[in-house]
């Protein structure tokens, strides 16, 4: 997938040659990605976790394996009631898409790339 | 909202100590208008407009020659800008 | 104290501070000024007269080197009596040390970069008043961070964390918040530059960053740090005037500098504010005796100094205060109570403590902050339940972090107290997320700059520090147990009670 710019930034001013790679770019990372996970509204953990996880991870791997270790140190998280508890969508600065995940969608089918925002709400 | 160069407040933030007090002393009489705020470890002199330091306050006060060049030991910090240092007074006061 | 000199001298400040910087300049002839002064154009400022740079200070060589000489003295005096006297022990609490070393760690190595730019400046820029004002900012540079060295290299003797701070500096994930922040300035133009840390840093901010660290020490019992710190912001006012008049030399020289300025106003504001959200939380969560809030020191430094006074001044060539001045404003009532927020839930993996606050400091800052710290004041009870029950909070992975100030993106939206500022960039197909406005503004006029950032989270998933857990990227920080984590029951906090009964039982024999 890729993703349309967003930004036209004005001509560079320097010495010589400027062009230079992203540190963070998804082939440094193999098959796998980066993804930030978001608990909106809960300040408990004061900012989004950030996973390093296989694009064709699916959600239930995810939850199992990454999710619910990270999330459990919260004391009023209860990872029994699965994640239908929470209202799931992928973040877009101030907007939101709301997603419907299910344990065999792969994080990619649902839309997430690398350094994307993977939200979620208490219902 | 806009007030006039000669009305912000401009300021200096001086270290505590014996010798400074001479210092400190000299910007009262010479500035009517200065305030003094003390603060842990110094004193902030604030004016509206303008604060003059001028060598022979000091000298006066302190009991011996003082230069201008001096005044570095004392300051911590200023605002405003400053507008003339020489080898008679400092003076510290807004543009515009 | 004999500093005056008894003979009245031959010539006025004014003649022999043009004798001593002007007269020794030249005109060269064996090359074109260009090639001599290769870097003052690429930025896109125009200089017409180098001449019209004035220096206020008429600071000469010799009496620099005589007045920074008689501040070393009193300070080196200092030291050795607090030394000598075991001022250690007199120190409110050995929890105020988190404050330097945070301070030792994020803050001297930037003095030290600082020297290094300054002394480019004293070669590169075209006109001999600026390029000796840059060469004394130079050497004032490395004298700071010399003498915070040396001044808390005695209390590394005896406490945890001072150990390997620039190791540290290098690759420690909050400190790359600093480090960055110097590095993004190091790696601009000249003008830049100035703008950056001789106007915004020195000018704009560092009465927020020095003066608070400074009275908190003088409040804390910590005389060689409020001395070093005195003493070093004796030179700052020169700082300030050299980045003051840099400003307003570039404003006058030619209308085309003013859109250049305003934009670097507005990247360096927020760069630098940014940077001193780790004052803000020193101010309101660290100090065992306060000085004042961060709110208060903000409108006292920021708001009625620069804002009613500094911009108002600068309005006159056409500049405005910086983008996005109004979120800091709003944020001076939840800045602090964020961040320590960020330190406390991550502290297991920094060179720092951290612990809950008391219900006495927390009724403080109830009382400073009476419209947003009850709202905080509700996680820390959660928290209290949490330790009732054996826990501590600290976070079970990696935070995400925002590509410019490298800060994880814990600050929220104005309008709402627990909910995250998510802003995010797409350039040439790869997506950058910001915390806040003011970064993704930034990273928007230049991606190719910041998209070469080195992110502690993204650079540990790379397998880039030493291992893939956290135990193995401690090791590679070099951090040593005791070093973090919870305050209460680590090594500093135990030895201090052991040296405070001993000090009670054994006097008077």
């Amino acid at each position: 997938m890729t993703l349309q710019d967003t930004i036209t930034p004005p001509p560079i001013q320097s010495i010589g040659e400027y062009s230079f790679p992203s540190r963070s770019a998804q082939e440094l990372y193999g098959d796998d990605m980066l993804l930030h996970v978001w608990w909106k509204g809960n300040p408990w953990f004061v900012a989004a976790a950030s996973f390093r996880a296989p694009q064709a991870m699916p959600f239930g791997a995810f939850w199992e394996a990454l999710f619910v270790p990270y999330h459990e140190e919260d004391p009023d998280f209860d990872a029994s009631k699965g994640w239908d508890q929470f209202d799931w969508f992928l973040v877009n600065g101030r907007d939101s898409t709301p997603i419907t995940p299910s344990a065999d969608a792969t994080l990619a089918d649902l839309g997430v790339s690398h350094k994307g925002v993977l939200g979620f709400s208490t219902r | 909202m806009t007030v006039s160069a000669a009305d912000r407040p401009v300021g200096v933030d001086i270290q505590e100590s014996e010798q400074n007090r001479a210092v400190i002393e000299a910007i009262e009489a010479d500035n009517a208008d200065a305030t003094v705020r003390h603060m842990p470890g110094m004193i902030r002199v604030q004016a509206p407009g303008r604060l003059v330091i001028k060598r022979e306050s000091v000298e006066e006060r302190m009991g011996r020659e003082w230069e201008t060049h001096e005044f570095q030991l004392a300051i911590i910090s200023y605002f405003g800008h400053i507008k003339e240092w020489d080898d008679d007074e400092i003076v510290i006061a807004w543009d515009h | 104290m004999t500093i005056a000199p008894k003979a009245p001298r031959k010539l006025s400040m004014k003649a022999r501070y043009s004798a001593l910087t002007r007269d020794l300049d030249w005109d060269p002839s064996y090359v074109p000024a260009e090639e001599m002064f290769p870097y003052t154009t690429f930025e896109g400022i125009t200089i017409h007269d180098w001449s019209k740079w004035e220096d206020p200070f008429r600071l000469t060589v010799d009496a620099y080197a005589k007045y920074q000489a008689e501040k070393d003295k009193r300070l080196y005096a200092v030291l050795d009596g607090f030394a000598q006297s075991q001022g250690h022990l007199s120190l409110t609490d050995a929890s105020y040390l988190n404050a330097m070393k945070l301070f030792l760690q994020g803050v001297s190595p930037l003095e030290y970069q600082a020297h290094r730019n300054f002394a480019y400046l004293a070669r590169h820029l075209n006109g001999p008043g600026p390029r000796f004002a840059s060469l004394c900012q130079s050497l004032d540079e490395i004298r700071h961070a010399q003498t915070e060295i040396h001044t808390l290299s005695n209390y590394n003797k005896y406490y945890s964390g001072f150990h390997s701070y620039l190791h540290m500096h290098d690759r420690v994930w909050y400190l790359s918040v600093p480090k960055s922040f110097f590095d993004d300035a190091l790696s601009a133009g000249p003008f830049e530059f100035l703008i950056a840390i001789g106007f915004s840093f020195e000018y704009l901010l560092t009465n927020l960053l020095f003066v608070p660290f400074m009275s908190g020490a003088s409040f804390n019992g910590d005389l060689p740090t409020m001395t070093f710190g005195f003493s070093a912001q004796s030179d700052e006012s020169r700082h300030m005037t050299l980045g003051l008049e840099a400003i307003k030399f570039l404003l006058e020289q030619d209308e085309k500098n003013v859109p250049l300025v305003q934009h670097w106003i507005n990247k360096w504001f927020w760069r630098g504010y940014r940077v001193t959200a780790l004052v803000a939380q020193m101010l309101d969560y660290m100090l065992p005796r306060k000085v004042m809030s961060w709110k208060e020191a903000f409108e006292l430094y920021f708001e009625q100094q620069m804002m009613n006074g500094l911009f108002q001044d600068l309005a006159y060539y056409g500049i405005t205060p910086p983008l996005h001045v109004d979120k800091a404003i709003q944020e001076k009532e939840y800045l602090s109570h964020q961040a320590y927020w960020i330190l406390y839930q991550f502290s297991h993996a920094a060179a720092f403590t951290t612990s809950i606050p008391t219900e006495e400091h927390m009724d403080w800052l109830t009382e400073q902050y009476p419209d947003t710290f009850p709202v905080y004041r509700t996680l820390w009870e959660k928290e209290r339940k949490n330790l009732e029950n054996g826990g501590r909070h600290f976070i079970r992975g990696l935070p995400q972090l925002c590509q410019v100030c490298q800060i994880p993106m814990g600050f929220t939206e104005a309008d709402e107290p627990f909910v995250q500022c998510q802003r995010e960039s797409i350039y040439e197909g790869e997506r950058y997320n910001f915390c806040s406005d003011g970064c993704k503004y930034i990273f928007d006029h230049e991606p190719v700059k910041f998209r070469q950032a080195w992110l502690p989270v993204h650079q540990i998933y790379q397998g880039n520090c030493g291992a893939a857990d956290l135990p193995g990227v401690l090791q590679w920080y070099k951090m040593q147990p005791g070093d973090g984590g919870e305050y209460l029951g680590n090594v500093d906090n135990e030895n201090w009670k052991t040296w405070h009964d001993m000090a009670e039982t054994t006097g008077g024999h």
